[in-house]
């Protein structure tokens, strides 16, 4: 749909306008609701209805393969814009609504470990990170209590974490991969799980439906349509819809000074701003600022360090698999949220690879996937054997992601599609990625203790493999933070270098990618860059 | 043109090509494929086109080879037939099967056969073994293990 009139005025001006309603675009939103000025998000995606959401159906499994599945390309959405990840071993999750990735995500809440944050001074590669976790400490808590955060203290991998509702349930799975961990001597503990385990905030807890991934009906989940924006729009954030932004305009002195975007209607508007907040995910963002030329930003808005779009991290994941002899009602409970280890998290040299890796113990699949994914692997057969193959499988599989941390590589970026372009126009995004050795490494090194575990915990048979395509929801690194204009995008509180009154406030500015689920750091990031913003408001809209 | 309808002939290659893949359990507690109402499902889906022209053509490859029409195979020819054909047309084979499974595993009494009630998971939800955490001890006796 192209553009057919532009619409703007002055008193249309607001003080704050954020691009994006996700897990970072409402916490922006939310914090700087108490400091007076007017606000205005906008978001390409629309209000998601739990009423709809596929656990409220008979066939919810079905519908994570069509309009709820991870890829915008097979969703092929309104909401949603198309991304060329035909380069890439891994392709791009993401949702396109208010609430944005955290509809989909599993609600895996673990926090950057301190030594994310020093993997230069500690390990020689990659770059320190401009802050460090003690800075963003109070950050997660106030995030823990915004959100409504589940798990349990006392766990060693991580400096103490207070003030968690009581952890999602073990299970029978839970119980049976922790005494194999324990065999090994190595490090698991209940998942940290934006998941609520009792009544909190007027929401109701969690009743195992299993499916977080494909949107709570019930609510438990902590996706942040339901914990920050009633919260920011009781405040008066005002919050538009169905609204894709093409561009961030400058003034002449080349500051921003709004955007233009389309609105329901497919009408081409321009809304003036006096600061612009981008929270559009590591590759929306990027590809909003290449969008945004202009003769002071001939390369994209705000890339004289030429670094918009390079170095992303994706995560690349393993899976793997034990059947065990037990059945242990492994369908049963929160899908993505039951242990997590972290006895590789850390660099050992000895190991033939720097930096480590998460082992995510997931629950096992429902019927249809069992089966698809057994006869996939020929284990369960056409005829009469089915039924004995599907028996045995179906609530004895623990399944566990090997999330692997990858480290910022320029050559593996978001950049603009030459052809491909969304319902309006926009030029697409383009991802070119390739795993390192060091990467490839660390998986392989994963894949091999995730089986060891399996076993120990008493499998009698497993099964591993990786990178898996559809994980790419981890996207990081495309506007890296940094104290050095030549190096990075936004200095250490999200600040544009280039543009004083832009801000990004998502997991692009990451220097890093740690080794787990981001959303909780990027959320802490978010509280600290708006605190700062909050703290020197004067000095960013000027009189 | 796609083809929205199917023939007698080709259905009959249908309903014997899901008892191949799924037939019902000897001690009949599991219905087999083919009257779980497949291709009711596929119609509702709107995936009956690309079922019809693939049936179609497997029924030529069957007069081809055999100079009978599918009906007229013995049960043993019909199930050589029907392997040779899943590696020979591995494509429409794999397809057929995702939305054989999808419709066989949300069955009514295919789900209560393998202990799942008949019903979304919302509003009632699920109950999970909490577990037990004193399982935990020696992970926390080991004390830190982070580094920062």
């Amino acid at each position: 749909m192209k553009a057919n009139s532009v619409v703007s005025s002055k008193q249309d001006t607001v003080d704050i306008l954020i691009i994006g309603a996700g897990a970072s675009g409402a916490v922006a939103a939310w914090n700087l609701s108490t400091s007076g000025l007017s606000i205005l998000c906008l978001e390409q995606g629309g209000r998601t209805d739990p009423g709809d959401y596929p656990s409220t159906k008979q066939n919810w499994e079905v519908l994570k393969q069509t309009v709820y599945h991870v890829s915008p390309n097979v969703r092929k959405l309104p909401s949603d814009y198309p991304i060329n990840d035909s380069d890439s071993p891994i392709a791009i999750a993401n949702y396109n609504a208010v609430g944005g990735g955290t509809i989909l995500y599993s609600g895996h809440f673990p926090r950057f470990h301190p030594s994310d944050f020093k993997v230069h001074s500690l390990d020689g590669v990659a770059d320190d990170w401009p802050i460090d976790y003690s800075q963003l400490e109070p950050y997660f808590e106030q995030n823990d209590r915004m959100m409504g955060v589940s798990g349990l203290s006392g766990d060693p991998a991580y400096p103490p974490i207070e003030g968690l509702l009581p952890p999602v349930p073990l299970g029978k799975m839970g119980e049976k991969i922790g005494e194999g961990f324990n065999k090994l001597g190595w490090h698991w503990w209940p998942s940290y799980s934006a998941i609520i385990t009792r009544n909190y905030k007027n929401r109701e807890k969690c009743i195992n439906l299993g499916p977080c991934n494909m949107g709570c009906a019930q609510g438990a989940k902590s996706s942040v349509d339901v914990t920050y924006w009633p919260y920011a729009l009781n405040n008066g954030v005002v919050l538009k819809t169905q609204c894709r932004v093409r561009e961030i305009t400058l003034d002449t002195m080349g500051r921003a000074n709004g955007v233009i975007y389309y609105d329901q209607s497919g009408m081409e508007q321009k809304q003036l701003a006096r600061m612009v907040i981008v929270a559009c995910n590591g590759v929306g963002t990027p590809r909003l600022l290449l969008n945004s030329t202009s003769p002071l930003f001939p390369d994209g808005l705000a890339n004289r360090s030429g670094l918009v779009g390079k170095n992303l991290m994706l995560h690349p994941c393993g899976y793997v698999e034990g059947v065990f002899e037990e059945h242990l009602d492994s369908h049963v409970g929160p899908q993505g949220c039951c242990i997590l280890g972290q006895e590789f998290y850390e660099t050992e040299l000895s190991r033939g690879f720097l930096r480590g890796y998460t082992m995510h113990v997931l629950r096992g699949p429902g019927p249809i996937e069992t089966a698809l994914s057994g006869m996939l692997r020929r284990e369960i057969p056409w005829g009469q054997g089915h039924h004995s193959a599907f028996s045995d499988r179906f609530g004895h599989i623990i399944s566990m992601a090997i999330i692997t941390e990858d480290l910022p590589e320029p050559h593996n970026c978001v950049t603009l599609d030459p052809e491909l372009k969304d319902a309006h126009g926009i030029p697409a995004p383009k991802i070119s990625y390739r795993l390192s050795d060091n990467t490839k490494a660390m998986l392989a090194h994963g894949l091999n203790r995730g089986k060891e575990v399996m076993l120990a915990a008493g499998a009698k048979k497993t099964f591993a493999f990786g990178p898996i395509r559809h994980t790419g929801w981890h996207l990081m690194g495309t506007t890296r933070m940094g104290r050095d204009p030549r190096f990075s995008v936004v200095n250490d509180w999200g600040r544009s270098h280039d543009v004083p009154n832009l801000f990004i406030v998502d997991s692009s500015v990451f220097v890093t990618s740690g080794a787990v689920n981001p959303v909780s750091t990027l959320q802490a990031v978010a509280l600290y860059i708006t605190d700062r913003i909050k703290q020197n408001l004067s000095d960013i809209l000027g009189s | 043109m796609m083809r929205q309808t199917t023939s007698d002939q080709e259905l009959e290659l249908l309903d014997s090509i899901l008892e191949h893949m799924i037939p019902a359990s000897e001690d009949g507690r599991m219905p087999g494929a083919g009257s779980v109402g497949f291709w009711t499902y596929v119609e509702s889906k709107g995936e009956a086109s690309w079922i019809c022209s693939g049936l179609a053509l497997l029924l030529e490859a069957a007069s081809a080879e055999f100079g009978l029409p599918f009906s007229q195979l013995s049960m043993v020819g019909r199930t050589e037939f029907i392997a040779a054909q899943r590696r020979k047309q591995f494509r429409f084979f794999s397809r057929l099967t995702h939305q054989v499974i999808e419709c066989y595993y949300q069955d009514a009494r295919v789900l209560r056969a393998i202990g799942l009630e008949t019903r979304p998971p919302f509003p009632d939800g699920f109950r999970a073994l909490d577990g037990d955490l004193s399982l935990l001890e020696p992970v926390f006796i080991r004390g830190k293990i982070y580094r920062g």
